[in-house]
């Protein structure tokens, strides 16, 4: 029984680490580096806009709103 | 900036938008009279839209039509007579510089559109990557750093611009189609950075670039949560959604009475063998008053696709407006340049909409009357390319022939 338990929590481990592998392999694809940040609900909306970080200029972007003025948040 | 799909698009039958979606769009335009947007990329999806504006003369354009058009970019997007661009095919816009006497930066903003849905007739779309090399070596003379703004879904296709095109520095491409792939996040391709637009933009996407005192650039990615619990409601923008909405409700009842209110008409007199007509001039007697004589004839109409094609419009309440009509009704002469909601048009395409008005042809049974001379024009003024793209005049006409 013991040793039934033993070979599962092996497994089980050995799973979950082959998935954190193929997890951050992704990721690392998808964002070398730090490539964005996201702003989300829990940020106090003066920070969302951002602080002045000295960026030379700033480009807001929207698209496919398709007809729509309502607010999609 | 606006990487497109902007507008709605939703067809009728034959593909036009239905009056409602032209109402919804033109609050759009309204809305961002009054909240600019720099540059827009004209999507496929918009084309349609876009294409009716540009087709009006500038004097019927409206106050807040004018000022959107001259910020719309596009790229691969053609005039089949010309092969010239319909709109600019980039804009560059100067941002002064923060840094003590130093030149301000001069940024190329390049549309581009994938090519589903077809354009418009009269219209055609190029290649992306051939559109972007002449584009990106045109604003390369003007500029110090090339934006392109994209509506292009396949991922293998925004990659391979990148990848084909020397000289773009950013790729901001609007890909969602789902909630699904709402958020993709940003890949670099050699040293072109794509960065892709949220669905339906749940958020707002925020480009930061910044200039080394090399005058290299660098680039940060934010996305913007945008909910109704924090960000406060601007008073003006409620009200043009409030207003807009309220048009488009307002459209839709329209569409849906007149066709109420004509099928009813229609219904009271499409049968009877009352005339229509005016003044001296012939009037239409209906398809019931040939039927008297041409009894052959009538049973082949009667049977056919026009002495039912006013069923159609039944079904279709949102997409009704009168044009329908001068196909899917017969036009009377009184109809001709008058208001065809007074109930001048009888319905289905009857024996008439061919023959011309039979009352002479009743009251004196001459030889000579609706002789159709050149009939392949007098059929293709309703089953035209957009509208029966398979029709053929000898197909067609061994299905009616009497």
């Amino acid at each position: 029984m013991i040793k039934q338990l033993k070979l599962a929590t092996t497994f089980l481990i050995a799973t979950l680490v082959g998935f954190l592998q193929i997890y951050a392999a992704a990721g690392a694809q998808n964002q070398p580096g730090r490539l964005f940040e996201i702003a989300g609900m829990n940020v106090p909306f003066e920070q969302r806009v951002g602080v002045d970080d000295g960026a030379a200029l700033i480009v807001h972007f929207s698209g496919d709103t398709r007809g729509s003025l309502d607010v999609c948040g | 900036m606006e990487t497109g799909y902007f507008t709605a698009d939703e067809r009728n039958t034959h593909g036009h938008l239905r009056p409602d979606v032209v109402t919804k769009n033109d609050w759009v335009l309204n809305a961002y009279s009054q909240f600019p947007i720099d540059v827009f990329n004209v999507s496929s999806h918009d084309l349609r839209y876009v294409a009716d504006l540009l087709s009006k003369s500038a004097s019927v354009r409206s106050r807040e039509t004018a000022p959107l058009l001259s910020r719309l970019v596009s790229a691969n997007t053609v005039a089949v007579s010309t092969g010239l661009p319909i709109v600019k095919p980039f804009i560059v816009r100067e941002v002064p510089s923060r840094q003590n006497g130093a030149k301000p930066i001069r940024v190329a903003f390049i549309g581009l559109t994938e090519t589903e849905p077809d354009p418009p007739r009269g219209l055609k779309f190029i290649d992306f990557v051939e559109a972007a090399r002449h584009s990106v070596s045109e604003a390369r003379k003007v500029s110090d750093l090339v934006i392109v703004l994209a509506k292009i879904k396949s991922q293998n296709e925004i990659t391979r611009i990148a990848r084909e095109t020397p000289g773009i520095d950013v790729i901001i491409n609007g890909n969602a189609g789902s909630l699904e792939d709402s958020f993709t996040p940003p890949v670099y391709v050699g040293p072109t950075i794509i960065v892709f637009t949220p669905f339906e933009t749940r958020m707002l996407g925020e480009l930061r670039v910044y200039r080394s005192a090399q005058g290299k650039f660098s680039t940060k990615q934010r996305f913007v949560a945008l909910d109704e619990m924090l960000v406060p409601e601007d008073p003006t923008a409620k009200r043009i959604v409030e207003a807009a909405a309220k048009a488009e409700s307002e459209t839709r009842i329209t569409s849906s009475k007149s066709l109420e209110s004509w099928l009813a008409s229609a219904r009271t007199r499409g049968g009877t063998a009352e005339p229509h007509g005016s003044g001296s001039s012939p009037a239409f007697v209906t398809s019931a008053a040939c039927s008297k004589c041409h009894v052959d004839q009538y049973l082949k109409w009667s049977n056919s696709a026009h002495a039912h094609a006013t069923d159609p419009l039944v079904s279709r309440p949102l997409e009704f407006d009168s044009s329908c009509l001068d196909c899917h009704a017969t036009q009377t002469q009184i109809a001709r340049g008058s208001n065809m909601l007074e109930g001048v048009r009888l319905p289905n395409v009857q024996c008439e909409q061919c023959h011309g008005p039979g009352s002479d042809h009743v009251a004196k049974p001459a030889k000579g009357y609706g002789r159709i001379t050149n009939m392949q024009s007098f059929c293709v003024s309703c089953h035209t390319v957009d509208i029966s793209p398979e029709f053929k005049l000898q197909t067609a006409w061994e299905k009616i022939k009497h």
